[in-house]
């Protein structure tokens, strides 16, 4: 198991958006989080990433199962898990090359002092950031792109921008928040085979999204929250059939 | 489109931004000998110092996203460090130079340390505080400032084998070595904002959520910026001291502050050229206007509603001339021709 | 004067500049909590307000002898509207156009209206001290051995006034509604038909106009007014919208109170060249510590 969710629980004032939920990810595997609207799905995320501390339970990461429940984003990040946005959110003004070379900050270990001497060792790493970055773009079919700023993107090449800078942090789990949200079919395919190829490179994906064909042929596992609870956990046909996700996403059949 | 082509049109830019640059130093370091007017070398002076201080406030405001309303308490305190250095112990110009900068920079870390985890106008109010702050107590500390009577100082000297060369009061010294030292700061700020740093800078204005989840530590680039911008204002501090041989509170009052984020605002936030332009411009124009000194403050407001209002990314944003991203290396610029031809071919 | 009445005269003294700082206070919490804007130039209006009154004391006072109330009466009245007006030109000019900006923009152009308002005052008035007249300046009423002077009677029974008007105005008409239900959620009040551009205007409107009240009340309390004044007492009625937690009325008008009495007292006790320093010290620990303010305010974001 490469991730480890036990029992994790946050509330915001009364409102419980997450309760005792758990939920585990394997290497290079693709697991798909659905639910309703107002679930808590981008809370779970959330949670993993340290932009919110959770009220209880415990999150473990890596081959060590590393406790990194407490964690703040920059460490969680660095400790490899990266993360896509729900809206796209891209460094506006910058291009998109320098959008991703930003994901490599973690990576890279140029000092202060080393830029501003413009050293040798600094001038190197420069040199290998903007390669691997302009690698990853292409990865994304971006290339021709890398000297656009990110605001001139249109929507989708945005969300794919947000794919590359969050794989140039070399993470070893990528969280996906509805990366197929206003995609068209074309797009979509062409996304489907993108996360296809970035778990081939060994790279675990736990992906949010309300597109049911794409997360169907997609995932090997499928976990369902609703309101702050996970009701259903199991292989993509079993899911569709389970009469607890069909009454939440469809409202419970009343009693007469 | 073939190697050799594009390596050609690449030498020929730098060529050209070599040129340039070569030939725009050259202009400003003869500038004295074919226009020795005193009073408008004393300006261009200013100008210069103001250029330095605006560059520092930009790492703050422009690259960090940091308002800071209170930015000449930090210039303050690197003038008056000299300044007390000078009068108390009677170290020279030069010899005070690291302290300037570090006790700055100090000041920065430590008042950062405290305000940081605040946000956008909050923050910028707590600057402010801080600001008036310093002024009042400068004000008020008579034994060590001199109060609102300031401080008089002796004047920079260097000092050869036998021969000594006293800076006077005349400008022309001072033009040399605000020159310098605005090439100095210039310097410093193009690698910082082409390194590693400066993306992590302006990654955090942009979105400080999205920065962290990149692996940003925000929290200490914040702060990191923070120390930078106040370590650069005591350099100016340093610099204004010396030029003035005097300091009073007078000078580092909320509208320094103000005019210093007009030149900043005027300019373009978060360019290096812009915020030179700015500084430029507003010590200019207001010596032109001389009739109109009265106007001054006016002035200051009015650029930054306009500018806010019609052009938020100031006359030279979005024209990156000095950190435009450029590649580090010839070889790797090449490789670039390379991938975007290939690109193409697709 | 036994210590204890020292101290309750130092409190009298600091409620009556107190409530001027409330009734400042207000403008900067009204607009903050509808359009989270940190209104600078707030402070600027407020002394214009005295401005204003000392312009028409003086156009009538050339023209007609008026008793005492009238004058105050028509001072008051022309500080009010030529305030509000001057808030709602302000908001139409400047900061309607960057509604969609982001705040730290807003907020350099609030400080640019600062100046250029300072800076006309300073061209109009000219940069000395000018002086305020003086009305009822014998009437002192003594309650053993303290002293209440008239203005200060006057000071606190009108801000009083002002302020339950205006409470009434924001929980009982229609008009309040659509004011708090703005500054709960813009975009959900713009759905229910409310016009929320007008409703910003009335807002501007209305603590423009006390702040013009309070700059009479300001003017006549202190006797001399001067361009600049209204910088110190704005960011020091702002300190008071902060310790109220800003966006709270109620809690700007406790904030004024408070910061006013220990601002007397500070100044009885301590030093007062120090005076100063103390309001902005207030603000930066408040800031850090308590930016909530005393009265929390719980919100879900």
């Amino acid at each position: 198991m490469i991730l480890e969710v036990n029992g994790l629980s946050k509330h915001f004032g009364g409102i419980h958006a997450l309760t005792n939920v758990s939920l585990s990810v394997a290497k290079s595997e693709i697991v798909g989080l659905i639910g309703p609207n107002g679930a808590g799905k981008t809370t779970f995320f959330n949670c993993i990433t340290g932009v919110y501390h959770p009220d209880s339970g415990k999150i473990l990461f890596g081959e060590y199962a590393r406790d990194i429940t407490h964690h703040p984003a920059h460490k969680v990040s660095g400790q490899g898990i990266a993360r896509t946005f729900q809206s796209a959110r891209v460094f506006a003004s910058m291009s998109a090359l320098e959008n991703v070379m930003v994901g490599t900050f973690s990576r890279t270990n140029a000092s202060v002092w080393s830029a501003l001497r413009c050293s040798s060792r600094m001038i190197e790493e420069e040199h290998a950031v903007r390669r691997r970055s302009e690698e990853l773009l292409r990865f994304v079919k971006l290339g021709r792109r890398a000297f656009d700023v990110a605001a001139s993107l249109p929507f989708g090449l945005q969300r794919r921008l947000e794919i590359a800078r969050a794989l140039a942090t070399e993470p070893r789990l990528l969280l996906m928040d509805e990366p197929a949200a206003g995609m068209n079919t074309a797009e979509k395919a062409e996304l489907l085979e993108l996360i296809r190829k970035i778990c081939e490179n060994g790279i675990s994906v736990l992906i949010i999204e309300h597109d049911m064909k794409l997360v169907m042929g997609l995932c090997q596992r499928i976990v369902v929250l609703d309101s702050g609870e996970k009701i259903c956990e199991g292989k993509p046909g079993d899911v569709q059939c389970d009469t607890k996700v069909i009454e939440a996403y469809l409202g419970k059949e009343m009693h007469r | 489109m073939s190697k050799k082509n594009a390596t050609s049109g690449y030498n020929r830019g730098r060529l050209l931004r070599t040129a340039m640059t070569v030939g725009m130093l050259a202009i400003l370091f003869a500038l004295p000998y074919f226009n020795h007017n005193e009073y408008q070398l004393d300006v261009l002076v200013s100008a210069g110092i103001f250029a330095i201080l605006v560059l520092g406030l930009n790492v703050m405001t422009g690259y960090c996203g940091l308002l800071n309303l209170g930015y000449a308490a930090f210039f303050a305190s690197g003038a008056y460090t000299y300044a007390i250095l000078n009068v108390k112990y009677g170290l020279s110009f030069w010899v005070s130079l690291p302290a300037c900068i570090i006790s700055a920079g100090a000041l920065g870390l430590v008042f950062g340390s405290c305000v940081l985890r605040l946000k956008g106008d909050y923050l910028a109010l707590v600057t402010l505080g801080f600001g008036e702050i310093t002024r009042i107590a400068l004000n008020n500390m008579d034994g060590l400032t001199g109060g609102p009577n300031g401080l008089t100082l002796s004047h920079p000297v260097i000092r050869f084998a036998n021969k000594s060369f006293d800076f006077g009061i005349k400008s022309l010294p001072y033009y040399y070595l605000s020159l310098l030292a605005l090439l100095v700061t210039i310097i410093i700020m193009r690698r910082l904002s082409n390194s590693r740093f400066g993306r992590a800078w302006i990654a955090i204005k942009e979105d400080e959520v999205a920065a962290a989840c990149m692996g940003i530590n925000t929290g200490k680039l914040k702060l990191f910026a923070f120390c930078i911008g106040s370590a650069i204002a005591g350099f100016a501090g340093w610099l204004f001291a010396g030029k003035q041989g005097f300091v009073s509170p007078e000078s580092f009052d909320f509208t320094t502050s103000i005019m210093l984020v007009a030149m900043l605002v005027l300019g373009g936030i978060g360019s290096i050229s812009g915020a030179i332009v700015g500084a430029l411009a507003l010590t200019i124009i207001p010596e032109l206007l001389r009739p109109l000194q009265e106007y001054r403050m006016f002035l200051f407001g009015a650029i930054m509603i306009i500018m806010m209002l019609f052009r938020p990314q100031g006359l030279l944003g979005g024209v990156r001339i000095f950190e435009e991203f450029r590649p580090v290396s010839e070889r790797v610029r090449q490789e670039e021709d390379e991938v975007l031809a290939e690109d193409l071919k697709q | 004067m036994s210590p204890f009445e020292t101290f309750i005269q130092q409190l009298i003294n600091g409620l009556s500049i107190g409530m001027i700082y409330a009734l400042i206070a207000l403008g900067y919490t009204m607009v903050y909590g509808i359009i989270q804007l940190i209104n600078f130039a707030h402070g600027e209006i407020f002394i214009l307000g005295a401005f204003f009154a000392l312009f028409v004391f003086s156009f009538l006072g050339s023209f007609v002898p008026l008793n005492n109330i009238v004058t105050i009466i028509i001072m008051f009245a022309a500080a009010m509207a030529g305030c509000g007006l001057l808030g709602v030109i302000i908001e139409r000019v400047a900061y309607r156009p960057l509604r969609k900006a982001p705040r730290l923009a807003c907020l350099i152009t609030a400080i640019g209206v600062s100046f250029i308002l300072q800076n006309l005052m300073m061209i109009v008035w000219g940069p000395i001290d000018k002086s305020f007249p003086v009305f009822f300046k014998h009437v002192v009423f003594t309650v053993g051995a303290l002293r209440i002077t008239f203005m200060q009677g006057f000071i606190i029974i009108t801000s009083l006034l002002l302020m339950i008007s205006l409470h009434f105005f924001v929980r009982r008409t229609m008009l309040g509604k659509a004011l708090r239900a703005t500054s709960e959620d813009m975009v959900a009040a713009r759905l229910m038909g409310i016009n929320v551009d007008k409703v910003i205007s009335i807002c501007f409107l209305i603590g423009s106009a006390l702040a013009g009240a309070g700059g009479v009340m300001y003017g006549m309390y202190y006797t001399t007014i001067t361009f600049h004044d209204g910088y110190l007492v704005g960011i020091k009625a702002f300190t008071a919208a902060v310790i109220g937690g800003i966006g709270n009325v109620p809690g700007a008008m406790l904030g004024g109170v408070a910061l006013g009495m220990l601002e007397g007292l500070a100044a009885g006790y301590i030093s007062s060249a120090w005076k100063n320093v103390f309001a902005f010290l207030i603000l930066v620990l408040l800031l850090l510590c308590w930016p909530s303010g005393i009265l929390r305010k719980f919100r879900n974001e």
